[in-house]
């Protein structure tokens, strides 16, 4: 064989290589690219970045001086400089300019959006006539509409459901001297400001390598009415630029923007100059973001100053992630007055076939506002209108506080229900990065976030709606009606088995719970792609299908060729209702088993129609469902990518025995630095595949193979594993949910088993509930009834950056007892909630008069910092659970980049 | 960059990177991640790629590096598992994933023996037709580390390829 020359070589590989491309190109299908195109749009209005998530580096909080929060009179603090010349401009805000109902009011919002349509009609006439159902009993005035609308009501009368904050973050806060003025907030890609008048400061709260932390920033000029993003820059009202004839008059309010990092953090680097009468007492989150800088949510989203980067240079529509969505403008209108019961308004999308009717029916007892009526602003994939329709609780005073906090959740199919807030809770802020509650006392400011507690309400969600269709024009898809549900006598004779996807989720269910055998086994349970409940009984050979709730059996199916005594586990359902079991006939070698599949349903029911020998089945594999079948990823190996793409794939195969494909969610595991995050893979209608990723919590670090993992509902997932602690073995369930911040897990959505799960967890369910055995039967339980739920508060930094607080820890521990605060790894997981890319974190335990729980955190992305350390000093009560007692906070630098030990000098 | 121009540039770049991720010996639906996270940067400086001359050219490196990334990732852990045999355990006769089976000779099964970036640039340089320069620009190496890169790859496929017959020879061995 002679040695071939480079130029040959090269045309032989270039020649297959191009071929192969071609080839490969050509299987990417237009259906493919366009699905692929709406995923990255969608990763887009979710503030996705691509790659790490952009943290923001806090340091110590440095003393400031904060205001006392009021309701209204946003301007108050600004004005007082120029009280004499603004007298009459602050009074112009008369209650009675505040019943009149709007004539056009509108929003420049974003989110994730049906295609935009044809331009849409902007206002249309009132139809006379009109009536719709809605929860309210009282009927008014035809209302202004132009498309069939679902309508949303809410009846002060007939509260909707209340939902409880979930915690997010504490600021101590203190008196302002220099008098009042509202306390502001805003939401941004990953971080929340606070801005309090008075203080000469903004505060961000964020996450950063000790959890989630706050630092002032120092401002030049002190704002109002803030917007947060795109990058480092916030934007504002500033100071008012002066008459120069007129010193003490201003001529206009400069609207500036002000970046929080960087040599200029602090500094004004850009403004524009707004009428001075344009933007007096408006409510909160009136500005928001639009297509190419900051629009007035509450003013036909017009643009009051361009989106620039932190040097003040225009960085116009494509410099950030955040400004590339499609930012379509919300039209608020209303057909009647305020507070007319019921208020009808109508909300639409501006460019899109989506709309909204809420109908509002406020307490007789209910008070206008000082600013007004409240904007509609986007949230994390839905946007949300807030209110408080309840009695007015300080009626001897002007413009008092009402009761009854609701929100709208309104979806972007069109649906929306409300819901309600315990009565000291507002919404804040609002963008497309969450939703933003507060509730500020004498001394504090708790924040909270909405989208954590409230899933986005799909078809089968309670909504307190009713659809009215009030006139011609565009029409909204009308939301899915649930299928009856169906009682099978004969599987074998059927070819399907309805799903009955509406229905509530009710506890006990029907499944009854049998053991025996030899070995002895108990029913197993598995649930199918559509949620239905399958059990499979070895004792009597039979397998049982019962509906989504567990409450009905649908099918009897028994096994035809039985598997005797041979030990038999059932591994799942996959689609067509294939059954698949994993057995260890007598003719198997050791540690080897049979992978057998045998169809639910259709001639086939009951039969083998595939049979697979050989699967190594030593115990430390557990077999994973994917789009194409099932694959075995082993136990403990060096793999940060499971299953490896590479793995052999036993087939899914329909009830002929034919191969086929799933069409249900898949997940990916990416440890260690392949990123510490577990990805969900749904499938587009053209069957690209559509990816979300989650944060691992710290206690999902080191998983021994794959989780069992399920999709949830509201678009995340539910997990359960079992992890090594110096206490033994500790379930663990993870709620992944979509919301903000970023699709990461927070201390309250990661539970330990304890009591109430005596049988283990066979069934998690899309619903985010569980079932479990209870003697003879099994029952549906919500993760709080069955396992104690982490700590959803964090700890804290002081002002010298390296004492921890822990605000509510032990009064949480007190109040709850959960398992995990005798285990003292899962203690120091509190304090530590999740794993970043490539980080790893080890807890160590020193018992003792005075016992230490240090959780070190490596693996971080810097290259000057080697590690952190968050050194806990615990006391165990006499209930063998830990207490929090004091904290430090410290890192240790790389080698060569400054001090070995763990203390807060900086690295160099 | 408009969001039309936007819509213009995905919809013919993302099949060509797929392509390249596959050609890549990646997986489709690493290569369909990779491809949409690559696009998923570039929506987020299409102002920045609409002053370049090829928009394509930096999704092509933006696109290299995640496949460099995501080999060498894989490469080391290949090599963990191989030491400790358990590859050795998969001996079942399982209906295989079609996505992962190779029809004929295939440039991935060529390739699959190359370094991270001698893949990268082999694909680019052979499937791509990029020039070295071209290559080098894409990559942000320098293009004595291209040249370097592909004269190794060129040797090693030399020896795969073989004979005069060429591929027939290595797709029989």
């Amino acid at each position: 064989m002679s040695e071939r020359d480079d130029q040959s070589i090269d045309h032989e590989l270039a020649g297959v290589a191009m071929a192969a491309t071609y080839e490969h190109e050509r299987t990417v299908s237009g259906g493919e690219t366009e699905a692929a195109l709406v995923a990255v749009r969608s990763r887009v209005a979710a503030g996705d970045l691509g790659g790490a998530p952009p943290s923001v580096p806090l340091t110590s909080v440095a003393a400031s001086r904060r205001s006392p929060w009021v309701r209204f009179g946003a301007v108050a603090a600004v004005m007082a400089m120029f009280a004499l010349g603004l007298v009459a401009i602050v009074g112009g805000g008369a209650r009675d300019d505040l019943s009149a109902p709007p004539t056009e009011s509108a929003a420049a919002d974003q989110g994730v959006l049906p295609a935009p349509t044809a331009e849409q009609a902007t206002e249309s006439e009132p139809v006379e006539g009109t009536t719709a159902a809605t929860t309210s009993t009282t009927t008014t005035a035809p209302t202004t509409v132009d498309a069939a609308l679902e309508v949303i009501g809410v009846d002060a009368l007939d509260p909707p459901r209340l939902v409880e904050p979930l915690p997010y973050f504490t600021l101590p806060r203190e008196a302002n001297p220099d008098g009042d003025g509202t306390i502001e907030f805003a939401v941004g890609s990953d971080h929340v400001v606070v801005n309090q008048p008075g203080t000469g400061s903004i505060t961000i709260v964020g996450p950063d390598a000790t959890g989630i932390s706050a630092r002032d920033v120092p401002v030049a000029e002190e704002i109002r009415s803030v917007v947060s993003g795109p990058g480092p820059v916030i934007y504002g009202i500033g100071d008012p630029v002066l008459d120069a004839d007129n010193p003490t008059v201003p001529r206009a309010f400069r609207f500036v923007a002000i970046p929080f990092l960087g040599e200029n953090e602090g500094e004004v680097v850009a403004f524009e100059e707004v009428g001075v009468n344009d933007y007096l007492e408006i409510p909160p989150y009136f500005f928001g973001h639009g297509p190419d800088g900051i629009v007035a949510r509450g003013r036909g989203g017009e643009t009051v100053i361009g989106y620039v980067d932190e040097f003040g240079e225009p960085t116009g529509s494509g410099e950030s992630a955040e400004n590339g969505t499609p930012f379509p403008v919300f039209d608020f209108k209303t057909g009647t007055d305020l507070p007319s019961p019921p208020e009808r308004n109508t909300i639409t999308v501006r460019g899109a076939d989506v709309g909204w009717r809420i109908d509002i029916t406020r307490d007789p007892a209910w008070e206008a506002t000082f600013v007004g009526r409240n904007v509609v602003a986007p949230g994390t994939e839905r946007a949300i209108y807030f209110e408080r329709i309840g009695a007015d609780t300080t009626p001897d005073v002007d413009f008092g506080v009402n009761s009854m906090p609701v929100v709208a959740l309104l979806n972007y199919d069109g649906t929306g229900e409300w819901v309600r807030l315990p009565d000291d809770w507002d919404v804040v802020a609002s963008d497309v990065w969450g939703t933003l509650l507060a509730r500020i006392t004498d001394d504090s400011i708790e924040l909270a976030s909405l989208d954590d507690l409230v899933p986005p309400a799909g078809p089968a969600a309670p909504r307190s709606t009713s659809t009215a269709d009030v006139g011609s024009g565009t029409t909204v898809a009308p939301p899915t009606t649930a299928a009856t549900q169906t009682t099978v006598a004969d599987a074998t004779t059927t070819t399907s088995i309805v799903d009955d996807a509406g229905s509530d989720l009710v506890q006990p269910t029907a499944i009854g719970r049998t053991c025996g055998g030899e070995p002895v086994t108990c029913t197993q349970l598995a649930a199918t792609e559509s949620g239905r409940i399958v059990g499979f009984d070895a004792a009597d050979d039979m397998l049982r299908v019962y509906d989504r709730t567990g409450t009905e059996l649908q099918a009897e199916v028994p096994i035809v060729d039985s598997f005797g005594d041979d030990e038999t586990f059932l591994v799942a359902v996959g689609p067509d209702d294939v059954a698949y079991f994993q057995t260890f006939p007598p003719t198997a070698v050791d540690d080897q088993a049979d992978l057998v599949a045998i169809p639910l349903v259709g001639a086939t029911a009951g039969s083998s129609v595939m049979r697979w020998t050989g699967l190594s089945a030593n115990g430390d594999q557990t077999l994973v469902p994917r789009k194409t079948g099932l694959t075995s990823v082993g136990c403990c190996g060096p793999r940060v990518t499971r299953p490896d793409p590479d793995d052999l794939i036993y087939r899914w195969v329909d009830r002929n025995g034919e191969v086929i494909e799933s069409v249900a969610p898949s997940f990916d595991l990416n440890l260690g630095d392949a990123g510490n995050s577990l990805t969900r893979i749904d499938t587009a209608s053209d069957g690209s595949p559509v990816f979300t990723r989650f944060t691992l919590p710290t206690a999902l670090q080191y998983p021994r193979d794959f989780p069992r993992v399920v999709p949830t509902d509201d678009g995340g997932a539910l997990a359960h594993d079992v992890v090594q602690t110096t206490t033994g073995g500790v379930d663990v369930l993870v709620d992944f949910n979509t919301t903000w911040p970023a699709n990461g897990v927070s201390g309250g959505d990661v539970y330990y088993l304890g009591a109430g799960a005596d049988f283990g967890v066979p069934v998690l369910e899309a619903a985010g509930t569980v079932l479990v055995g209870d003697d003879d039967g099994f029952v549906r339980r919500d993760l709080d009834e069955i396992a104690s739920r982490s700590w959803p508060g964090d700890h804290r930094l002081l002002d010298d950056g390296e004492t921890i607080v822990a605000d509510g820890l032990n009064e949480f521990i007190d109040s709850t007892s959960p398992t995990w605060a005798a285990d003292a790894d899962l203690f120091g997981y509190q304090f530590v909630q999740s794993v970043g890319p490539n980080e790893e974190v080890q807890v160590s335990f020193v018992d003792g008069a005075s016992p230490v729980i240090a959780v070190e955190t490596t693996g971080l992305l810097d290259d000057s910092v080697a590690a952190t350390q968050h050194r806990i000093v615990v006391e165990r009560g006499a209930d063998g659970r830990f207490r929090f007692v004091s904290g430090t906070y410290g890192f240790r630098c790389a080698e060569g980049r400054g001090h070995q030990d763990f203390s807060t000098e900086p690295c160099v | 960059m408009t969001e039309d121009e936007f819509d213009e540039l995905f919809r013919t770049a993302y099949p060509r990177l797929v392509a390249m991720g596959l050609a890549m010996s990646t997986s489709r639906h690493v290569s369909q991640e990779l491809a949409q996270e690559t696009l998923l940067r570039a929506h987020h400086r299409r102002d920045e790629l609409a002053g370049y001359d090829s928009p394509m050219a930096w999704c092509r490196r933006v696109m290299g590096n995640l496949l460099i990334d995501h080999h060498r990732s894989r490469v080391a852990e290949d090599a963990a598992v191989e030491r400790l045999g358990h590859r050795s355990s998969t001996q079942v006769d399982p209906t295989p994933d079609p996505s992962t089976v190779a029809a004929s000779v295939r440039w991935e099964d060529l390739t699959r023996s190359l370094t991270p970036q001698q893949r990268v640039v082999a694909t680019l340089y052979y499937a791509e037709d990029q020039s070295v320069a071209d290559v080098a620009e894409i990559l942000d190496i320098a293009v004595g580390t291209v040249k370097s890169a592909l004269s190794k790859a060129r040797s090693n496929l030399r020896r795969r390829l073989g004979g005069p017959d060429g591929l027939v020879e290595e797709a029989h061995s």
